[in-house]
């Protein structure tokens, strides 16, 4: 195993595993970012594999904790969470770029690493591209983008004070969002409670969140600079739903643009639990990667 | 400032291994060091951030402690589906000497959860060269755990996705909650049986345990028996490792449990 400890970062503090390209080329870095507060090695190891896969197809990889989750050093300063996952995910992107001598870089998390992928994707023209996996462009990050939607919610669900706690609390207290990364809440389950009328009914209505605006500018900005976009959505995945919510008929607009492409993987769970959507993520992850940067 | 924390890579090179090794903090250094072996599958995840606080407690305290992966997991070499006992209890080992390498020959405790602690107990009773251990709500009943994950997956994915991607693959191979086991990893692990150990695999032994389920009276009188010297402690904690933990269980690490753990190595000599 050619893998390599990197420290990087302010002080040092970050650390990452390095896992080099199988091949010399010139195909971008890729950089994986923390599944919540899940480590570097991913739920069910899911970030190792794809690490190792991308990297015997010519992709040099690092997978890295963000400052205070696994084995990086909690940061000293008062710099918030989306300043500082985005500023440190750019030095992992320098710290790749230092030990491969890639140019340009996808980004690839799944739920909140998308979340933060997404952010530094729009202020860091080096990324040439981004995979998010069950991810909420803004929202993950940033918890106000979800109190919108979230009002709208409860004064549409003050029926059901049953489904209404599950649907909060899963898809919007911080605490449980978390919970949904390792896997053990069941958005499927959540689905079925909550009900798709109730969706459908609530993305029909006049309620328009106040970060959708700014999701939107943001995909178009991305897009339209010519960096690549690989949503990936597990069956029933709250983020489609979230997504769907926040683009509305947008939604369409940007499914249309060359540099988009969009999977949903049926039967899969949020965080790719079973080894076939492993293996299917992984598959697709890297056709998608050949397919825009294999030269 | 030294950093006290060296991280790399240590065993053969077609099996390395993931480890982190905490130098001792403060005026006082003990007088031997910890390797730490943590649980299997999803338990190793939901741990690793209990793991790194309590690695850091003990160098707080004065001890070096290493941390590491076994083969096939984590950070280490290996596919998932390639882990057996016979290997981790070599990992064991390879952990056991880089800890003796960085701390010039001192002697060494091991402290482990779940199948971390039997893996610890079982390579202690055979190798006879730790000074101590620590089991954690350790896995006694090799056999009873394997089965139980096992109906613990099926049932999950019996309710839910049910597209029978779970059932075994033409190796044999099972899926728990995310990791893989293959039928040597499974026979192994079914063999685990600590209540027939042969002897008495350290002097010391602190059997702790934060579990509601637990029952370690039955092991202690065991290791007592074989000569050992065994001290219990029970801390009540929800079981973090469990299937239905609330993520507020792992976001929080069990600070009176690794308070006791702590407290209970600084009254130890060696």
């Amino acid at each position: 195993m050619n893998e390599r400890v990197l420290h990087f970062g302010d002080s040092n503090s970050l650390i990452g595993i390095h896992t080099p390209s199988a091949t010399p080329g010139k195909r971008p870095g890729i950089v994986l970012v923390n599944a919540g507060v899940v480590h570097r090695a991913g739920p069910n190891r899911l970030y190792v594999n794809i690490a190792r896969r991308l990297a015997a197809s010519g992709y040099p990889v690092l997978r890295f904790d963000l400052s205070g989750i696994g084995d990086s050093r909690p940061r000293s300063d008062a710099l918030s969470f989306e300043k500082s996952a985005i500023r440190e995910t750019s030095a992992a992107m320098a710290a790749l770029g230092a030990e491969s001598d890639c140019r340009g870089f996808i980004l690839c998390g799944i739920c909140s690493g998308a979340d933060i992928s997404f952010l530094t994707c729009r202020d860091n023209p080096a990324v040439l591209g981004a995979v998010l996996i069950n991810g909420r462009g803004l929202h993950g990050v940033t918890d106000d983008s979800g109190d919108a939607i979230d009002a709208g919610i409860n004064s549409t669900l003050r029926a059901s004070e049953s489904a209404r706690y599950l649907w909060k609390r899963a898809l919007f207290n911080p605490t449980s969002w978390r919970k949904l990364l390792s896997g053990q809440s069941n958005p499927v389950e959540l689905l079925r409670v909550v009900g798709r009328q109730f969706l459908r009914r609530f993305i029909g209505s006049e309620q328009i969140p106040e970060n959708a605006p700014e999701l939107r500018a943001a995909f178009h900005g991305i897009l339209d600079r010519g960096t690549a976009l690989l949503m990936v959505y597990s069956e029933d995945d709250p983020a489609l739903h979230y997504m769907q919510l926040m683009l509305g008929k947008e939604m369409q607009k940007i499914a249309g643009h060359p540099n988009f492409a969009e999977i949903r993987m049926p039967g899969a769970d949020h965080t790719f639990t079973t080894r076939h959507h492993r293996d299917e993520l992984i598959a697709a992850l890297r056709r998608w990667a050949d397919a825009h940067f294999a030269t | 400032m030294r950093n006290p924390t060296i991280t790399g890579y240590m065993g053969a090179a077609d099996k390395q291994l993931f480890f982190c090794f905490d130098a001792p903090q403060g005026a006082t250094t003990r007088p031997f060091g910890f390797v730490l072996c943590p649980p299997f599958g999803r338990e190793y995840v939901s741990t690793h951030r209990v793991f790194r606080q309590f690695a850091s407690r003990l160098a707080r305290a004065g001890f070096p402690v290493l941390r590491f992966d076994y083969f096939a997991t984590g950070d280490s070499a290996g596919e998932d589906s390639e882990g057996s006992l016979e290997q981790w209890l070599d990992d064991v080992a390879t952990a056991v000497n880089t800890l003796r390498d960085h701390t010039a020959g001192m002697p060494v405790w091991l402290a482990g959860l779940r199948v971390g602690a039997s893996l610890a107990a079982l390579y202690a009773a055979q190798h006879q060269d730790v000074a101590g251990l620590i089991l954690w709500d350790a896995v006694v009943d090799g056999k009873r755990y394997v089965d139980t994950l096992l109906e613990a997956h099926q049932q999950r994915f019996r309710q839910t996705a049910g597209h029978g991607q779970t059932l075994p693959s033409t190796e044999g191979v099972r899926e728990i909650f995310g990791a893989l086991l293959s039928p040597r990893l499974a026979s192994g692990l079914r063999a685990i049986d600590l209540a027939t150990l042969p002897r008495a695999p350290a002097p010391q032994i602190l059997l702790m345990s934060s579990s509601p389920q637990a029952d370690p009276d039955a092991l202690g009188n065991r290791l007592a028996a074989l000569g050992a010297s065994v001290d219990r402690k029970h801390v009540p904690w929800p079981e973090l490792w469990a299937e239905g933990a609330e993520m507020n269980d792992v976001l929080m690490p069990p600070a009176r449990v690794l308070q006791a753990m702590v407290e209970s190595a600084q009254g130890e000599r060696r």
